[in-house]
């Protein structure tokens, strides 16, 4: 039996599953414009977003300042990534269950 | 919903955002700058002729950009430790190839002719796949470059459709345009347009493809 409990729900909602996914899709930091340009988001929506999977240590953000304008880069880190492969392999099960 | 659906939708979430990652900027804001640049430089060359003289400054220019969108890539691929030959390069040819080979076949068959009007219908093609080739691969490319297809189609379609006598108000301004005229409007004014845009708007660390 699939406990669904293990589900992340911090993950599970469509926002922040499409941050992950996006974060996950390569190893370069995404810049906050870039994340906004794929998503169909408020800025005030992706920042909540942003800080609550940052909050739980998911992602990482770096503020880079200097010549032009600031800008913070966000990664996705281990502990992140291992969820992320952790929530894929629910999913997963969720399908198989169904064959 | 049921848990299954809800799985599959989720993957759906996750399939969309991993195309999206995938996007490939294949026309760079500075090469579209230089493009645009070459292509005013070509027009007030080949203004007055046409035909095979016509067509030779504009076949110089499409190699002068052709080579220095390479050296983008490469400067671009070599910043990010990349490969030259990347996946988004390889699709991206892909899509665009086919469009861009028969346009140009079918434009220079025109321009053989060898009268202007007939090198207008050529450079009316040539703008009219050159849109449909950036539109080709517009899954993988981003929004900017989907509306320079489409300025590109639009144009193209509306130079043709002049020349075809479709309508008299669009047939008497494309006769009082020579085929450099269309081809500055298009190849120059969009590129400058475009790449003007990228270059004042992206991120300053960007690196094109």
């Amino acid at each position: 039996m699939i406990d669904f409990s293990q589900l992340d729900k911090l993950i599970h909602e469509k926002g922040r599953l499409s941050i992950m996914t996006l974060l996950a899709s390569r190893i370069d930091p995404w810049a906050f414009q870039d994340l906004k340009g794929q998503l169909d988001m408020s800025d005030g929506n992706l920042i909540t977003h942003l800080r609550t999977l940052e909050k739980v240590g998911f992602i990482g953000g770096e503020k880079l300042t200097g010549d032009g304008r600031p800008q913070t880069l966000y990664t996705l880190t281990t502990t992140g990534r291992d969820a992320f492969i952790a929530y894929l392999a629910i999913l997963e099960k969720i399908l198989d269950l169904g064959k | 919903m049921t848990t299954r659906e809800e799985a599959v939708e989720q993957l759906r979430v996750i399939r969309t955002m991993m195309e999206r990652a995938t996007i490939f900027r294949a026309l760079s804001g500075e090469t579209a700058l230089m493009g645009g640049a070459a292509a005013l430089a070509a027009a007030w060359m080949s203004d007055g002729k046409c035909g095979w003289s016509w067509a030779y400054y504009w076949l110089i220019g499409l190699g002068l950009v052709l080579i220095f969108n390479v050296i983008q890539i490469l400067r671009a691929s070599s910043a990010r430790h990349r490969v030259f030959w990347s996946t988004g390069l390889r699709t991206a040819l892909r899509g665009a190839f086919p469009s861009l080979v028969a346009g140009g076949f079918l434009g220079l068959l025109y321009v053989r002719i060898g009268v202007p009007e007939q090198t207008k219908v050529a450079a009316s093609i040539w703008i009219l796949n050159y849109g449909i080739a950036l539109l080709a691969i517009r899954e993988f490319a981003p929004r900017s470059m989907i509306w320079l297809g489409w300025a590109f189609v639009t144009f193209g379609l509306l130079c043709l459709g002049g020349l075809t006598y479709l309508s008299g108000f669009l047939s008497h301004t494309v006769a009082t345009l020579s085929a450099s005229h269309l081809m500055a409007i298009a190849f120059g004014g969009f590129h400058l347009l475009y790449g003007g845009i990228i270059v004042t708007t992206s991120r300053r660390d960007e690196s094109p493809p």
